[in-house]
C-alpha cells in the first residue's frame, strides 16, 4: 500500500513539474512576443517546413474525412429518404468537429513529433547552448518561428483540408450514396452557415497552438541522448493529443 | 578578466565541483587539465552562465556572472567566443552561414560584409571556399575549425575552448593550436583553454589550473613538482 501511495505521489509530482513547466514556458514565449523579433530565414524556413510540406498528408486525411463522414450519414440519408439534408450533415459534422479535429491530430503527429525531435536533438548536441553562448535567446529564435508558423498553418491547412474534405464529401456522395452533386451543394448552402466555418477555423488555432507550445516545450527540455530524445518526442505527441482533446471539449461548450 | 570563487556543483546530490577557484588576468591564457569527468567542461559553461553554481561567485570583469539573469547575461555573452567539445554546429546551416551567424545576428553588419569576413576567417583556418558545405560533409577536424572560426568571427575579447582537438589527428591537433595562438595573440583575447594536450598547451598558456575529482590540485605555473598528480599529468603521463 506504501508503495502504491508512493508510487501514486511520484506520478502526480512528474505531472506537476510538466504542467507548471509549460505553464512557465508559456509565460516566456508570451513575453517574448513584446516586441516579437523574428528572424527572418528561421520563420520563413518554419513556415515552409510546417506548412507546405504538410500539405499532402492534410489533404489525404480531409478529403477521408469528408468522405467518410458522408458514408457515415449516407445509411440514415437513403433510409429515411432525406437526400436534402446531407450536405449539411456533412459540412456540420466536418467544418465544426471531424475536420480540424483530424487534421489536428495528424499535424501533431508530423510537425509536432519532428519539432520536438529537431529541438532534441539540437539541445542535447548542444546547438541550444552555442546559440545561448552566441547571445541569442532561443525562446526568441527557435521557439517563436515555430509556434507563429504552427498556429498559422494550423490555420490555413484547416481552412485549405476542408476544400478537400468538400470534394471527397461530394464524389462519395454522388458515387456511393447516390445522391447528386447538386443537391449536396443545394443542402450544403442551404444550412452551413459562416459561423460553422469560422468554429472550425478557431478551434484549429488553437489546436497549433497547443501543438507549437508543447512540441517546443518537450523539445527544449530534454535530457540523455538519444534515448532522451525519443522518450520526449512519445511524451510530446500524447501530450498535444490531450491537449487537442481537451481544448476541443472546452470550445464546442464555449463557442456552441 | 575572469575570476571563479570557491565554486560547487552537484547533479543529483553528486558533488562533481568542489570549492574551485582561479584567475585569469586580462588577455592571459590559462589552460584547465584534468582526467576525463573532472568538471572540466562543467566549469566552462559556468563561466559563460549557461549552468549556475551551487555556491560560489563567477565573475568575467566586474559581472558577476553566476548572479545574472538570461537577459543581463546577453551583453556578457556577446564578448565571449565559446568552442564546444561537439562542435555544436546548426546541422541545418551551411558552413558559411555558422561562420556568419554570429554577425548576422548583431543586424548592423551589411550581408556582403558578412560573406566577406566569413570568406577571410574560413581562409584563417585554413578552409577556404567551403561556405556551401554542410555540416555533415565535414570531417572532425573540420568541424573543429568551423567551430573556431564561428567562435571567433566577432573577434572576442574572450575565449572559452572546450576540448577543441579531442579526437582529432596529431596534424590537425598541431593546427588547431597554432591558430588558437594566433588568434589568441591578433585579439589579445583573454583565453581559457580545456584539453588534455599537454605539450601543445604549455607553449600556448601562461598558468595552469589541473582539476581532478572536481577539486583543484595545481593552479600556477607548469613547474608542479610540489603535487605528485598533477606532476604525473603535468608530465604527460596522465593521471589513472
Amino acid at each position: 500500500m506504501k508503495a502504491l501511495f508512493a508510487r501514486l505521489g511520484a506520478v502526480f509530482f512528474a505531472l506537476s513539474e510538466q504542467v507548471g513547466g509549460l505553464a512557465i514556458f508559456t509565460g516566456g514565449v508570451a513575453r517574448r512576443l513584446f516586441p516579437p523579433r523574428l528572424d527572418r530565414f528561421e520563420t520563413l524556413r518554419n513556415f515552409y517546413k510546417v506548412g507546405v510540406k504538410s500539405l499532402p498528408i492534410v489533404a489525404v486525411t480531409a478529403a477521408f474525412a469528408g468522405a467518410t463522414a458522408v458514408i457515415q450519414s449516407g445509411m440514415y440519408v437513403v433510409k429515411f429518404r432525406a437526400y436534402e439534408v446531407v450536405g449539411w450533415a456533412f459540412g456540420y459534422a466536418v467544418f465544426r468537429e471531424i475536420g480540424p479535429l483530424l487534421i489536428g491530430l495528424m499535424f501533431s503527429g508530423r510537425v509536432g513529433a519532428n519539432n520536438t525531435a529537431e529541438l532534441g536533438t539540437m539541445t542535447v548536441t548542444e546547438q541550444v547552448d552555442a546559440l545561448r553562448a552566441l547571445a541569442i535567446d532561443p525562446i526568441a529564435y527557435l521557439v517563436l518561428p515555430r509556434v507563429l508558423a504552427m498556429v498559422v498553418m494550423m490555420t490555413l491547412l484547416n481552412a485549405i483540408g476542408n476544400l478537400f474534405a468538400f470534394f471527397g464529401g461530394v464524389l462519395t456522395a454522388k458515387y456511393l450514396v447516390g445522391v447528386d452533386h447538386w443537391v449536396f451543394w443545394n443542402s450544403f448552402i442551404e444550412y452551413i452557415r459562416l459561423a460553422d466555418f469560422m468554429n472550425g477555423m478557431v478551434k484549429a488555432t488553437s489546436f497549433g497552438l497547443a501543438i507549437g507550445l508543447v512540441s517546443c516545450y518537450f523539445g527544449l527540455a530534454v535530457r540523455g541522448g538519444a534515448t532522451g530524445v525519443g522518450r520526449a518526442v512519445n511524451a510530446s505527441v500524447v501530450a498535444s493529443a490531450v491537449g487537442i482533446f481537451v481544448l476541443d471539449y472546452f470550445m464546442t461548450y464555449l463557442l456552441k | 578578466m575572469i575570476r571563479v570563487e570557491g565554486v560547487h556543483k552537484s547533479f543529483g546530490g553528486v558533488p562533481v565541483l568542489s570549492d574551485v577557484s582561479f584567475e585569469v588576468p586580462t588577455g592571459g591564457t590559462l589552460a584547465l587539465v584534468g582526467p576525463g569527468g573532472a568538471g572540466k567542461s562543467l566549469l566552462l559553461k559556468l563561466i559563460c552562465g549557461l549552468l549556475k553554481p551551487d555556491a560560489g561567485r563567477v565573475f568575467i570583469d566586474d559581472a558577476e556572472v553566476s548572479a545574472l539573469g538570461e537577459t543581463a547575461l546577453m551583453p556578457i555573452r556577446g564578448r565571449i567566443g565559446m568552442i564546444f567539445q561537439n562542435y555544436a554546429l546548426f546541422d541545418y546551416m551551411n558552413v558559411g552561414a555558422n561562420v556568419g551567424f554570429p554577425l548576422a545576428q548583431l543586424g548592423t553588419v551589411s550581408s556582403s560584409e558578412v560573406r566577406e569576413r566569413v570568406a577571410r576567417r574560413l581562409a584563417d583556418v585554413n578552409l577556404p571556399n567551403i561556405e556551401h558545405l554542410m555540416p555533415r560533409e565535414l570531417s572532425g577536424g573540420m568541424k573543429k575549425r568551423v567551430c573556431l572560426a564561428r567562435a571567433t568571427i566577432h573577434e572576442p575579447p574572450i575565449m572559452l575552448c572546450d576540448d577543441p582537438t579531442a579526437g582529432l589527428d596529431p596534424v590537425s591537433t598541431n593546427r588547431i593550436f597554432r591558430l588558437l595562438k594566433r588568434l589568441q595573440q591578433d585579439n589579445g583575447a583573454t583565453a581559457l583553454i580545456v584539453s588534455h594536450e599537454v605539450e601543445y598547451l604549455r607553449p600556448l598558456c601562461d598558468q595552469v589550473v589541473m582539476i581532478s575529482r572536481g577539486r583543484v590540485v595545481h593552479r600556477g605555473g607548469w613547474d608542479a613538482r610540489a603535487n605528485d598528480e598533477a606532476a604525473q599529468f603535468l608530465s604527460g603521463e596522465g593521471v589513472a
